[in-house]
């Protein structure tokens, strides 16, 4: 066992904080664009968030560590989801299902290298946080 | 508006635990498994959670706040792409069919449970 929590009420409430705003904007875009759709809209944009900030934060070491458990494991661990994406495609006929999976996977793994380019773009690989 | 601030506060609390549980979830040769528990626990729950069909407040707070936020899309698509980019792609693929297979198997395991066992006897 490497990892041991052991964090302060102020981290708590940064990760709380950024779990209430990347929940609620969750059940608002997925209320506008219902079913798969909705759930693949906010797992790609979360996804690309996150490969953005992550990347910034190894390459240019402009967040603190602070910002990371507001960004990262608060808001866009809450904002993508997991569950409702396993859920609704085991709903689905198999043709479907297939469909969904691999648009889920391959449409995130490409947002997440989006963000990194982003990122490499706008602050180059400087000698970061990490 | 009330029903948001409920999907909030589950949010907040289903953040905190996943960072709890995640944290506790050792990592075994770089394999993300904090990862996989969260989504796979929350997978299950979430079936349990749909099939009982608890009121309009549970829905909120429970369903779409708490386990809605305590899995995650984004880490798990972050952990496999730094895996890819390490040149590990066996243990990427492995990492999304075992993400996948436990997931959907949780799905079925929920519904079974809530179909036998809660509404069965």
């Amino acid at each position: 066992m490497k990892s041991v929590v052991n964090f302060d009420l102020g981290q708590v409430l940064l990760i709380a904080g950024g779990g209430f705003a990347g929940s609620v904007l969750r059940v608002l875009v997925s209320g506008t664009i219902s079913g798969v759709s909705g759930t693949l809209v906010v797992n790609v944009v979360g996804s690309f968030l996150l490969g953005f900030f992550m990347y910034s934060l190894e390459y240019g070491g402009f967040f603190s560590r602070n910002v990371r458990l507001f960004v990262a494991i608060g808001f866009c661990g809450s904002f993508t989801t997991f569950s409702t994406f396993a859920l609704q495609s085991a709903g689905l006929d198999f043709t479907g299902f297939f469909v969904n999976v691999l648009l889920n996977v391959f449409c995130c793994l490409l947002a997440i290298f989006a963000g990194r380019s982003l990122s490499i773009f706008l602050f180059g690989r400087g000698a970061g946080w990490s | 508006m009330l029903l948001m601030v409920l999907v909030g506060l589950g949010g907040g609390c289903g953040a905190v635990l996943r960072y709890v549980v995640s944290g506790f979830a050792s990592r075994w040769d770089n394999f993300p498994s904090g990862t996989l528990v969260v989504n796979v626990v929350g997978s299950t729950l979430l079936s349990v959670a749909v099939y009982i069909q608890p009121t309009t407040s549970v829905i909120y707070f429970f369903n779409s706040g708490l386990l809605g936020a305590f899995t995650t899309f984004s880490t798990f698509s972050y952990e496999t792409f730094r895996l890819i980019e390490a040149g590990r792609w066996l243990l990427a693929i492995f990492n999304v069919l075992v993400n996948l297979g436990l997931c959907i198997t949780g799905v079925f395991v929920g519904r079974w449970f809530v179909a036998t066992i809660v509404f069965g006897l």
